[in-house]
């Protein structure tokens, strides 16, 4: 019994060599530390614009913030591009194509979502940032507003920083 | 060491690393859900007597954005999910790796010929 049992393990120490060959993998990017401090500095940034207008602000006092909105919305897409041009290792890419993957996960900027997932909630920021600023410069923002646009933003910054913390392995 | 050391070794690392992915990913996927949810009811409770009560526009621009948040906070676990796969594969090959090192040591194969890490599968 005791040898069969030694044999058993053995065989399946066996098809493991076989199997994993001993090789590691790669599936997602390698960890961007840039990318996370450029995402921690324009989040205080970003949070300091909320708490400026957070109980409401006029299309008035719109140009004493217009250069707030136009730095975060610069430092975000350039956190963007950042994010949406680094390598994906090639064993993701080729995953990537595989059809249930490609239908669930790739947009049409972003073909591999699932693997490099940071573009489009970064990208989801921008959209927010740009509309909260049309707002404010045509009809002023409301505290209502103000707190939708900051549930959304959470939202989204909560994703990228998530993600781009966990690439540190 | 012998098989069931290897073994056990690489059982060991497979559920530590699929232990801490599960934590990270159900904290996100939690997190998420509430924010969602918060911003779900603030939008009903707007829209009913708000900023959001006499704009269909304003409205729907949430709405959708609600609908790619979610897409995209799916997307994100399945990117969380790859790489808890990708690590858990990985700590299977190290301690595969660690156990032949020490095989083929003992054997008196030169260290220098045998790499500290598994190669990367391209």
């Amino acid at each position: 019994m005791q040898t069969l049992y030694l044999a058993h393990r053995q065989l399946a120490l066996f098809f493991a060599l076989f199997l994993f060959s001993g090789c590691a993998i790669q599936l997602v990017p390698d960890y961007d530390q840039a990318l996370l401090d450029g995402l921690n500095d324009a989040n205080t940034e970003a949070l300091t614009l909320f708490a400026q207008v957070e109980s409401g602000s006029t299309a008035e006092e719109y140009p004493s913030h217009a250069r707030d909105y136009a730095v975060l919305i610069g430092k975000f897409g350039a956190l963007r591009q950042r994010a949406q041009s680094r390598y994906v290792p090639p064993l993701a890419s080729r995953l990537a194509e595989k059809k249930i993957i490609r239908d669930f996960c790739a947009s049409e900027t972003n073909p591999n979502g699932c693997l490099n997932a940071s573009p489009a909630s970064i990208g989801e920021i921008l959209a927010n940032i740009r509309r909260m600023r049309d707002l404010h410069r045509e009809r002023g923002l409301q505290s209502g507003a103000v707190v939708a646009f900051r549930n959304r933003y959470d939202i989204q910054i909560d994703q990228a920083l998530t993600v781009e913390n966990a690439l540190k392995r | 060491m012998n098989a069931a050391e290897i073994l056990d070794n690489m059982l060991g690392a497979l559920s530590g690393e699929l232990t801490d992915g599960y934590d990270l990913i159900s904290g996100f996927a939690e997190r998420q859900g509430r924010m969602l949810s918060k911003q779900a009811e603030h939008l009903a409770m707007e829209r009913i007597d708000g900023f959001l009560a006499d704009d269909d526009e304003l409205f729907a621009f949430f709405i959708d954005g609600m609908k790619r948040d979610t897409e995209n906070m799916v997307r994100s676990i399945a990117m969380l999910t790859a790489l808890t796969i990708e690590q858990a594969w990985n700590a299977v090959a190290n301690a595969l790796w660690g156990g032949m090192r020490t095989i083929l040591a003992g054997a008196g194969v030169p260290p220098n010929l045998l790499p500290t890490t598994p190669p990367l599968m391209a």
